[in-house]
């Protein structure tokens, strides 16, 4: 008789969490799971260290012959230069408050997954050198050294990690894992570990001022061509200035707006708008790139990109920089940049907007607005005409992006703009929204297709959340006001609640815009039909109104 | 008493072991998180294995319920093990424990042959479902392989078009 | 787990034998004075160890609606804009442990499963905070409490604590209430690192000596009260010898009292290279005593590096041919910069 494994002889062969302490327990590179390496010629361009091919799923990560003193070097720098590393590292008392709220832990079950245990991966390292009970009794403290298997269990961890400081809101003492992410990052990096889908953005956003590396010429045509469409939807075609000097206002957007679908719908929305206000402003090829894929790799190279937004708004001579919606440009904007980079070119001035006349106080150093306070103000004081109507067939609800949600507290302007401009707007659960909002589980640089399984599993608690709305009030759209939500919570949606269409803010704004002159609107602006819409009074639309 | 009403009495039971089995094959940490968070936010997991247990469990004992109904309470179940670690027959493996625990707390009660047929379609039936969970699981793979694609393809998707309006022409465009 | 306890036994044991041998005034004198010395030298270090290093950037964790436009309303504890915010901020977090309050679940919805029935368990881990404010506080009330010992003649709020303390006026002495919390929501969070498998995981040495240590103090603290009723005018007479730099004999005090206070030592010892420094490294923490006014003030980070980016100089040089193609405004023209 044929000898087949038993049911229970094939699931055994998952192997069970093993009975050993975690802190001998390896991570194993299966594919899925690991982002791929960044390529030496972007290291190299970069002047990062230690540049060399290597690959995740190889025994030999080809370190230098010194990574261990560059590595404990690096850390005790670090520790000189950030006292909340030091306190991170001294104040954990373990007591497991953040375990259930990192959403890689809650679709991972990898127990290193859990915050605790992920700051515990350096805290293991930190005793060795640090503490004086670490340095007497070692192992027995959870002291450890360092060697080339725990060099990969950081990497491997580090990327588990989107940075979205959930855990951070819940702990007691405040301890924060994205700072500690980011410190292991910027560790690896060190001895030349970095992955290709943040380096190679960094690269592009370094040279050319996007993300994809588009020259400049080819970036205007493009967004030239969202104007065209812009026009087919409403008539009007939006003027779309470019490196304009002495404009009242520089805008900058993620450039993942300006490519990816649908992000481009969004930008759309951005245009229309401006136009529509008549707004003095100029758009920037040099600084195009709003989001910072330095801030995934370390501090400095945060700094380094971000230093071309006031040296593009020094140049241009513009009065204050209007920021598109974004998450961790928002990170990098309200809490790194007026520090990194400031203060502002002498010719800016505090923000104050120019159709309400609202001051915007709250940016009078950095002098930067984000464009949902912006639109928001314009509502409230009526500047807009608005039909939400023409969004009637959708019912919404809002993801809270991480880094606007826990790094600057951007909750109801946006939510204040969706409900002018949709009728149907419904929150998902309460403790899923807000400052407790479940990241899109692929942050801060995870958003790459290789480890879709990983992002899916880390997803899950967004996407448990949206398929209750779904089901229960039959929610059918998701607005975010983030680039990367907008590349990545459409497979999200699509997976665990399908049937959600996922878009950005603006996009509805201008959706629900009603613009001097415009033809009479039969389609939103994905150029799909909008329902409701009389035939009759559609066949009529190439007359104009 | 016929099968059935054994089935109904001993839902809790044999829901109780196979959710265990299935916690069991799970990672170690897995199996406080499941059982101690209810919240279905909090836990999405242990949720998830909850409701398609209970479907799964009464379409297996022959309650009036429809394939429909059955497939949605099983999908998000479905859908977690296929983006798991681990092999396809790993991940469907799990409905296949709940046969030696059926096995143990109902096949005893199994007296006549007419019991025993109706056990068998019962089991039969657990191979129905197991099927339509296989189903699930590969159209749950095909979205993944099908968002990889998308999400390459949307990241380009602007630029696409401008090269082709600017710089490929109707070649590519055709 | 066994390992710590077996220490902290150890420890007791010493002392007993100790001052049963006769060695009463190294374990009541010297210990202490060594202890005090370690633990306030100790922590100030740790302190300054901590203040040593800059905080580089302005990092709060933003527990709600930011301060922005005036028909908007910010949350000032949560997202607090100012000194006054961040005061209160520190204050709820300090005194009543407010993001471990936060650490609940929103109520449970079986109802979006059909199939998952009635009498689900509500888990919220507001037993962790409820369990945690408890220990703390009574821990700090004991302390107090203890003032009788150190002062003569006690405090008039010394009496009135225990006469609180005291207030269900069960059994001779009487019983005070926070004694006995304390040693309950200390076997609380025992139990919580012994019997889930989760925080078993990430639970250490340095997590369960303290436990077993502070329960070891309170265990014979209850029992030098209530049990081996020790002769307290004598115990009295004999700590304010130690606190007032003028040790007295230690004669005719019950072993017992020398394991108490060995212990309390111990954990003055222990406090300042543990995680107990959590006490004043909550104060430290940036994600927490910062306010989130980062975009309207400046904040200073003392070792940011000099700027080093691509400049738009060099941008234009490498596309100007391009740029001019699609007429876009340039600094040099493509006919000028190439002279």
């Amino acid at each position: 008789m044929a000898k087949l494994p038993t049911p229970q002889e094939l699931i055994a062969t998952r192997p069970p969490f093993p009975k050993a302490h975690w802190l001998d327990v390896k991570p194993e590179f299966a594919p899925g799971c690991f982002c791929y390496p960044a390529k030496k010629e972007t290291m190299e361009l970069l002047h990062m260290p230690n540049p060399h091919e290597w690959d995740p799923a190889a025994d030999d990560w080809g370190l230098p012959e010194n990574w261990e003193q560059v590595l404990c070097d690096a850390f005790a720098e670090r520790l000189e230069k950030h006292r909340s590393l030091k306190l991170f590292m001294d104040i954990c008392v373990r007591c497991g408050a953040c375990a259930d709220k990192c959403h890689f832990f809650l679709g991972t079950n990898d127990p290193k997954n859990m915050p605790v245990l992920r700051a515990e991966l350096l805290r293991s390292l930190y005793r060795r050198d640090h503490t004086m009970l670490g340095k007497i009794l070692g192992k027995a403290v959870g002291a450890r050294s360092w060697d080339k298997s725990v060099v990969k269990e950081l990497f491997y961890y580090a990327y588990q990690c989107t940075e979205c400081r959930r855990c951070s809101l819940f702990c007691p003492y405040g301890i924060d894992t994205a700072e500690i992410t980011m410190i292991v990052r910027e560790l690896l990096h060190e001895v030349g570990l970095g992955t290709h889908w943040i380096m190679d953005p960094v690269k592009n956003c370094s040279f050319t001022g996007n993300h994809l590396g588009i020259q400049p010429h080819s970036f205007v045509e493009i967004v030239e061509m969202l104007a065209d469409d812009c026009e087919t939807v409403t008539g009007i075609r939006p003027k779309t200035p470019f490196n304009k000097k002495n404009a009242e206002i520089l805008f900058i957007t993620p450039s993942g707006d300006v490519f990816a679908d649908p992000g481009i719908y969004t930008f759309m929305g951005y245009l229309l708008l401006f136009h529509e206000l008549d707004l003095d402003y100029t758009l920037s090829t040099y600084a195009s790139e709003g989001g910072n894929f330095g801030s995934f790799t370390s501090f400095n190279m945060a700094k380094k990109l971000n230093a071309k937004m006031y040296a593009e708004a020094e140049r241009l001579n513009v009065k204050w920089i209007l920021g598109g919606e974004c998450g961790h440009m928002w990170r990098v904007i309200n809490q790194y940049m007026d520090t990194y980079n400031g203060p502002a070119p002498a010719n800016m001035i505090p923000p104050v907007s120019p159709v309400t006349g609202t001051p915007f106080a709250n940016a009078a150093s950095t002098k930067m607005v984000h464009i949902a306070e912006f639109t928001a103000d314009l509502i409230y004081h009526n500047k807009l005409k608005l039909d939400p109507g023409r969004n009637d067939h959708i019912i919404t609800t809002f993801h809270d992006s991480c880094n606007p949600s826990r790094g600057m507290g951007l909750l109801d302007e946006p939510r204040y703009v969706l409900k002018a401009v949709c009728n149907n707007f419904v929150e998902m659960p309460e403790n899923t929204i807000r400052e407790q909002t479940f990241c899109c589980g692929a942050g801060s640089g995870l958003n790459t297709e290789e480890i879709m399984e990983l992002r899916m599993r880390a997803g899950m608690p967004r996407g448990n959340a949206l398929r209750h709305v779904q089901q229960q009030f039959g929610v059918n759209h998701m607005a975010c006001i983030c680039a990367i939500d907008r590349a990545t919570l459409p497979p999200l949606a699509n997976y665990w609640a399908p049937g959600v269409t996922v878009s950005g803010l603006h996009e509805l704004v201008a959706n629900a815009l009603v613009m001097t002159g415009e033809q009479k609107r039969t389609m939103d602006l994905r150029q799909e039909d909008l329902p409701g819409v009389d035939e009759d009074e559609a066949d009529g639309r190439e007359g104009g109104e | 008493m016929n099968l059935l009403e054994y089935f109904r009495n001993d839902k809790e039971d044999i829901l109780r072991l196979w959710t265990g089995a299935v916690y069991a094959a799970s990672p170690f940490e897995t199996k406080g998180l499941l059982r101690t968070v209810t919240d279905p936010f909090g836990n999405p997991g242990a949720d998830m294995i909850r409701e398609a247990a209970g479907a799964l469990y009464d379409a297996v004992a022959g309650e009036e319920t429809t394939a429909a109904d059955v497939k949605s309470a099983m999908e998000r179940f479905v859908k977690l093990r296929a983006v798991q670690q681990g092999t396809p027959s790993q991940a469907l493996g799990v409905f296949y424990l709940l046969k030696p625990v059926m096995r143990e707390r109902l096949l005893p009660h199994c007296s006549t042959p007419d019991d025993v047929n109706d056990y068998l379609t019962a089991e039969s039936r657990l191979d129905s479902l197991a099927l339509l969970a296989f189903d699930m699981y590969m159209a749950a793979r095909e979205t993944l392989a099908e968002s990889r694609v998308k999400e390459i393809r949307n990241q380009h998707a602007q630029i696409t078009r401008w090269a082709r309006a600017f710089r490929g022409g109707s070649f590519i465009a055709g | 787990m066994f390992l710590s306890l077996l220490l902290v036994l150890l420890i007791g044991a010493v002392a007993w034998a100790g001052s049963a041998a006769g060695f009463a005034p190294l374990f009541g004198v010297a210990l202490p004075y060594l202890a005090a010395a370690v633990f306030i030298v100790g922590t100030v270090w740790r302190m300054v160890y901590w203040a040593k290093s800059p905080v580089p950037f302005r990092i709060p964790t933003t527990g709600g609606q930011e301060q922005s436009l005036d028909f908007i309303r910010q949350a000032k504890i949560d997202c607090p804009d100012t000194q006054m915010g961040v005061f209160a901020r520190m204050f709820l977090e300090v005194f009543l442990f407010r993001s471990l309050f936060r650490n609940t679940q929103a109520d449970v919805r079986t109802s979006l499963t059909a199939n998952n029935g009635p009498g689900t368990v509500y888990y919220s881990s507001k037993w962790l905070w409820c369990f945690a404010l408890l220990f703390h506080y009574c821990f700090l009330l004991v302390f107090l409490r203890h003032f009788r010992f150190f002062v003569e003649p006690a405090p008039l709020w010394v009496t009135w604590l225990e006469t609180l303390d005291g207030v269900m006026q069960i059994g001779a002495p009487r019983f005070f209430m926070t004694g006995g919390i304390l040693l309950v929501a200390l076997l609380f969070l025992l139990a919580r690192r012994v019997f889930n498998g989760r925080l078993r995981c990430i639970s250490l040495v340095n997590d369960y000596f303290p436990l077993w240590l502070l329960l070891g103090i309170v265990c014979t603290g209850i029992c030098l009260r209530y049990f081996d009723k020790t002769e307290i005018a004598m115990v009295k007479v004999f700590i304010m010898g130690v606190t007032h730099f003028s040790p007295v004999s230690a004669e005719g005090i019950a072993p017992l009292f020398f394991v108490h206070v060995t212990l309390v030592s111990a954990l003055l010892l222990y406090f300042p290279f543990s995680k107990l420094t959590h006490m004043a490294g909550v104060f430290f923490s940036p994600t927490r005593n910062t306010a989130n006014d980062s975009r309207r003030a400046r904040h200073i980070n003392p070792w940011n590096p000099p700027k080093q980016y691509f400049t738009y100089a060099e941008y234009e040089d490498a596309y100007r041919d391009a740029m001019a193609e699609v007429g876009l405004p340039l600094e040099k023209e493509p006919d000028k910069a190439a002279e």
